[in-house]
This record gives C-alpha cells, structure tokens and sequence, in this order.
C-alpha cells in the first residue's frame, strides 16, 4: 500500500529534482563563464602581490614604492628591542614610522653627520627613556588603579556586610518595639500564626494601615496584633535612605503564643 | 493548544516574578508579646448630679478583676468627653491607650435612665462598639456589668462573665442566708434564711434554680428552689443524710450524695425526684460529685485510697478512676466549661489553697496565695475561679484568674461567707 502511494510521486519527485539540478548546472555554468570572463588575470596579480607584503607596507605603498625596502631594513633593526616592551604598550609601535622622515633629512648635511647621529642617538636614548619611563609610570598608575579598585571592592563587600548587619539589627529593634505591645493573652489557647504586611515611611511611621494576609481565625487577636502594630508607631529605622529603602516593606510574621 | 500552552507560560512567568517580588519584602518574626494586659481608659459617664454610682467604676472594677485589662487613670485628663465628637484621640494615644470608653447616664420618661455608651479604639480610631439602654433606677449596676461584658467580648474574643451572677452561703449573726449577687459581689440578694444550716447550693444549668442542702428540718434534705417564683420543692428526702447535689449539664438529672445509713456514696436522680440510681460501690466516703461539661462522667473526692483525692466515674456506671496523684490531700473538685481544667483544693504544709490541674498533662499549679481556700468554682468562660477562704476567721469571696495571674477579694459580703458558687450565663 505505502509503496503504490510513493510510486508515483516518487517519480514527480524524480523528473522535478533532475530539473532543478539541470537548472542549477545551467545557472553555474552560465554566472561561472560570465564572471570569469573579464578579471581573470587582474585577480591572480592582486592575490600574489598582497600575501607577501607585510600588513606595515600597505601603509607607506601610495608614497613611494621602490626605495622603501631599501630604507626601511635600516631603521628596523633599533625597534626590535623596544619591541617586548611595546607588547605591554601595544600603542607604542605607532609613533616609529614618523622616524623615517627624519632619517631621511639629515641626508643632504654629511659633514654633521657624526653629531648628528650623536644627537640622534642621544635623543633616541632620551626618547627611549622617556617611553621606558612613560610606561613605568602607565605600570605604576595601573597598578594604583588596580589596588584602587581592589580597595573600592574590599570596601564594597565590607559595607555591604555592615548593611546586612545593620538590616539585622534594624528588624531585630523593629520586631522588639512590636513585640511590647502584643498581647498573647487574647489569641485562644492554639498556636496561631498571624502576617501583616506593612509599608513604612522613613519616619517608621506606617505609610498605610497594616495589611492582614494570614489571620488567626480570632478576630480580637488579629485586632490586638494590629493594634500593637500601629502602638510600637514610629518604628525603629536608620538613617541611611539605602538601607530604609531595604526596610520599607516589610513582613511581620507573628507567633503570640509561642 | 499552543495560544494556551504561552499563556500558561506567561502566566507561571508572572507568577514567578510574583512570588519573587514577594520574598522581596523582609520577614521580621515575632514570637510571642510582652504585653499583660490590655490598656483602656474609661471616662466617668455624666450623669444627673443626683446620682452617685457611676457605671464607669463598675465597669472598670470589672475589667480590672478579669485580669486581662490594665485600667488607666483618667482623672489628670482636661478634656472628660461624653461624645465621640469630643474624643482627641491623640491625648489618648499620649496615655498610651489602646481603647477608651466613654458615655452618659440622662434621665428618661417615666423615672427611667438613659445608659449609653461608646467603645472606641484609640490606635485605629474608629468605633468598636456602642449601645444604648432604657432602665429603670436599679437596673443600674447590672447595666454596667452588661456593658463591661461588651467590652470584654469585643477586645478579648471571649464572652464576659461580668452579668453573670453568683451564689454562697453567708452565716449571719444566728441566721444561715442563701445569697445570690452579681459576680462581683455586689448587689446581693437573700433566697433563704434559716436559723440551721444550710450548705452545698448548686445552679441548674439554665440559672433559674439552685438546688441546696437545709437542716432546717434537723437533718440534710436537698430543695430546688425557682429564682424567679420563689418556690421551692424537696428533691431528696431519703434515709440518713442527703447531700451535695450537682446539675447534669442538660438540667435533667442530678448527682446526690445519700449514706442511706453508711457512709456517702454518690447516686444519680433526675431532676423531677424519681429514677434514683446509685453511681459508686465503694466502701469509703464518695462525696463533692461535680459533672464534666460533656455529661459522660462524675468527678467526686473520696477517700478510698487512704487519703482524701478526687476520682471520675462514667455516669453509666463503672469502676472509678483516680484522676489526682500529687500530695496527700485533694477535695472539692470543679471541672472547666471546657472539661479541659480540674480545680480542687490542695492541702499542702498545713495550707488549703486552690489547685488547677491540666487534665491532659496532669500538670498541677497552685493558684492561690491563701491559706483556708474552699469550694473552687468556674466562671462560664473558665477564665476566672471563685473561692471562699478565711481572712481573719471570717470566710470572704475571692476569685484567681485561671492563669493565675490575678488574685483579689470579691466585694465585702456581710457576715462569713462560705461555698459560693458562680451561676451560668442567663440566654
């Protein structure tokens, strides 16, 4: 049964895959032709002339293309040492290039030369000490930075921690104040488990009646806890606004008979 | 199915946030309350200058003896207000107030009074309760007691007691005087008097009758006695002493003590005088019968054991079950409406003092300071005991708060007072 199903449309499938893969063909063979036609010999001599030149070449190439090579193996060599250091300060290497156009105008005065190199030498090393000491100075303030931050996370954690304990304390004078004004003696003879949900002001004083969200069954005890609530008015909160932000709402969770 | 399927998806994200969002607030826990007592101050009600009783005294005496209310003084307050209108309820929050009452007495047509009063809760502002009442003149001091009942019930959860009335035995000059007064003492009225003794008086269930052992015919005979006519018949007339009724808690029978000429042993009667039926087969003294809320069994002293202690029995007959073990002498048993309490009285180094004991736990406490407790007695609320006990050889009222924590003498009572009893609440 299944195999007379696939039959025939197997076939469709057939005679519909050959023609799309002859079109396929067709339309490689066609835009392969077209494209190659023109550029060919253009592209090889692109491909070739880019991968043996350096990255540094491309640059300088629209100058002058020819003496470059000649020149630049001379001034080369001095970079190599500064070389390691400059992979600290990967902005370093950048500033060499302009090098080149002063080598180049001492040329037309041979005489001073000597003192000219000398010069040359003196400001190189003055230039060298200069970077060296630039980059000390980037590795000292780095690590100012560093231990900065380090000190600003330290300081964070610690007061971080002193805010978790000052919220402890807060909650433990909160529930203490409250705890003076309920009466245990009107909630039955069971252990009821009463919440209120309160919003403060920074005054501690309630933003809003407490909201009952699990009574004892009683109606005198949930009123005698509402009212000890409102009674321990104004609550006990700190100063900092972060930390009576933390404070603002609150659960009370009450177990009088316990 | 699959709109449903993000929806339900949806839904649980919310949810999820929700609940999130609700962990968010900070949990402060607090377990228990160190406050004792509720603070209320009761403004004196105005009243025509004739009239000396002010309803407030009685209601805060009331308050006050429950135990559960700390009374603030109102006298140093400027601003007395009669009227919601003219309560500052911020003076009052200053006092440290909870809730306040206040009222007035006005005269009325026909020589009757005008009661009314507020009930207002300082903290939240609003008005708890108020009611009004056309009395006559002596209706006076059973107003307040009403009133103080309201406020009870209101603030506490728990019905009051305070217009509840009592009864005991005072012995005057020669006279023996069956007395009724309300539950602080006050007010008392005479039901009998007899120059012989007369002991043991018992309510019925509904308050209108109290049953009560006479000698005025030279022996012990038990009478029921209507509150309301007056009139009274003889329950148990039998051979030898008939003794120490007590009301079943549906008022058709009572449990008797007869000695049918040996020694005291507990029946049941019903309450017409017939069906006598005897409860316990013991050859020591059975006495002191008391039954539990539920009517299943009889609680009794006796001495079968060698010394005084109280035992049950199941009122369909049975062996007796020892209910109390420490020390040497327990008597008098009195069961809580709850049938969750026992109280008696426990002779302990020479001192006779009132007991509760925890019938699950058998946990004892001894909740009197005294030293010639008798009779314990349950309020209806089981939140007050009331007692006799002697003060300078002369038998008083006293009543101890269940928990103990409060203790005070009843309203003087002429003469020694013995065996009270406290009545039910009158529907």
């Amino acid at each position: 049964m299944i195999r007379r199903h696939e039959n025939p449309l197997a076939l469709k499938a057939a005679a519909l895959s050959l023609l799309v893969h002859v079109l396929f063909f067709l339309l490689l063979f066609v835009s392969f032709n077209w494209k190659s036609a023109q550029p060919m010999q253009v592209a090889e001599v692109e491909l070739w002339d880019a991968l043996p030149a350096p990255p540094v070449v491309a640059r300088p190439e629209p100058k002058p293309e020819p003496p470059k090579p000649v020149i630049r193996p001379k001034p080369e060599p001095p970079p190599p040492p500064p070389e390691p250091k400059a992979e600290i300060a990967v902005e370093r290497p950048k500033p060499k290039p302009p090098a080149p156009p002063r080598v180049e105008q001492p040329r037309p005065d041979p005489r001073q030369q000597a003192a000219e190199e000398d010069r040359k030498r003196r400001e190189e090393q003055e230039r060298l000490q200069r970077q060296l000491a630039a980059q000390e100075r980037e590795l000292l303030e780095e690590r100012q930075r560093r231990e900065a931050q380090q000190l600003a996370q330290t300081r964070a954690a610690q007061s971080a921690a002193q805010a978790q304990g000052a919220i402890h304390e807060y909650l433990g004078q909160i529930a203490g104040k409250i705890r003076q004004y309920v009466n245990p003696h009107v909630c039955g003879e069971n252990r009821p488990t009463l919440v209120f949900r309160i919003a403060l002001m920074p005054t501690g004083e309630l933003l809003a009646p407490p909201r009952l969200e699990k009574g004892s069954d009683i109606a005198a005890c949930d009123a005698a806890v509402e009212r000890a609530i409102l009674q321990a008015q104004p609550l006990p909160l700190p100063s900092d606004p972060d930390l009576i932000a933390r404070l603002r709402d609150l659960r009370l969770e009450f177990r009088p008979n316990e | 199915m699959q709109m449903q399927k993000f929806v339900k998806t949806l839904a649980a994200f919310f949810l999820l946030t929700l609940a999130q969002l609700a962990q968010a607030a900070l949990t402060v826990e607090i377990v228990g309350g160190a406050a004792q007592q509720i603070p209320i101050a009761i403004v004196p009600f105005s009243q025509p200058a004739a009239r000396t009783d002010n309803p407030a005294a009685v209601i805060a005496a009331d308050l006050q003896r429950s135990g559960l209310f700390r009374i603030l003084e109102t006298r140093g307050m400027l601003n007395q207000p009669h009227d919601p209108a003219g309560v500052n309820f911020a003076e009052w929050a200053a006092l440290q107030a909870q809730a306040l009452v206040i009222g007035k007495v006005e005269p009325a047509a026909g020589g009757r009074l005008k009661v009314s009063f507020r009930l207002l809760d300082v903290v939240k502002q609003t008005t708890l309760a108020g009611l009004e009442y056309d009395i006559a003149p002596i209706q006076m001091r059973s107003t307040a007691h009403k009133i103080a009942d309201v406020i009870y019930e209101k603030l506490t959860g728990e019905r009051g007691v305070f217009a509840t009335r009592i009864t005991y035995v005072s012995k005057e000059r020669d006279r023996y005087v069956l007395r009724v007064a309300d539950s602080d003492g006050a007010n008392p009225q005479t039901v009998l008097s007899s120059r012989e003794p007369i002991i043991s008086p018992a309510w019925s269930p509904d308050g209108l009758s109290l049953a009560y052992v006479s000698f005025e015919n030279k022996k012990p005979i038990i009478y029921v006695q209507s509150l309301t006519s007056g009139q009274r018949r003889m329950l148990a007339n039998f051979k030898g002493n008939n003794s120490a009724p007590a009301w079943s808690p549906d008022g058709s029978r009572l449990a008797i003590v007869l000695t049918h000429g040996e020694n005291s042993q507990i029946y049941l009667i019903n309450a017409d005088g017939s069906g006598l039926k005897r409860l316990t087969h013991s050859r020591a003294i059975d006495t002191e019968p008391v039954w539990s809320p539920d009517g299943q069994w009889i609680y009794f002293t006796s001495d079968r054991g060698s010394s005084p202690q109280i035992y049950r029995v199941a009122t369909r007959g049975g062996d007796a079950q020892r209910v109390t073990f420490e020390g040497s002498y327990n008597v008098s048993p009195d069961l809580s409406p709850d049938g969750r309490l026992l109280s008696y009285i426990r002779r302990e180094e020479g001192r006779f003092r009132v007991a509760l004991q925890d019938l699950a736990s058998g946990q004892v406490r001894i909740l009197s300071d005294y030293a010639a407790d008798e009779s314990p007695s349950f309020a209806p609320n089981g939140r007050l005991i009331l007692f006799a006990t002697s003060l300078a050889h002369k038998g008083v009222l006293a009543a101890v708060s269940a928990d103990g924590r409060t203790q005070q003498r009843l309203s003087d009572a002429d003469g020694d007072v013995r065996e009270p009893a406290w009545g039910p609440w009158i529907h």
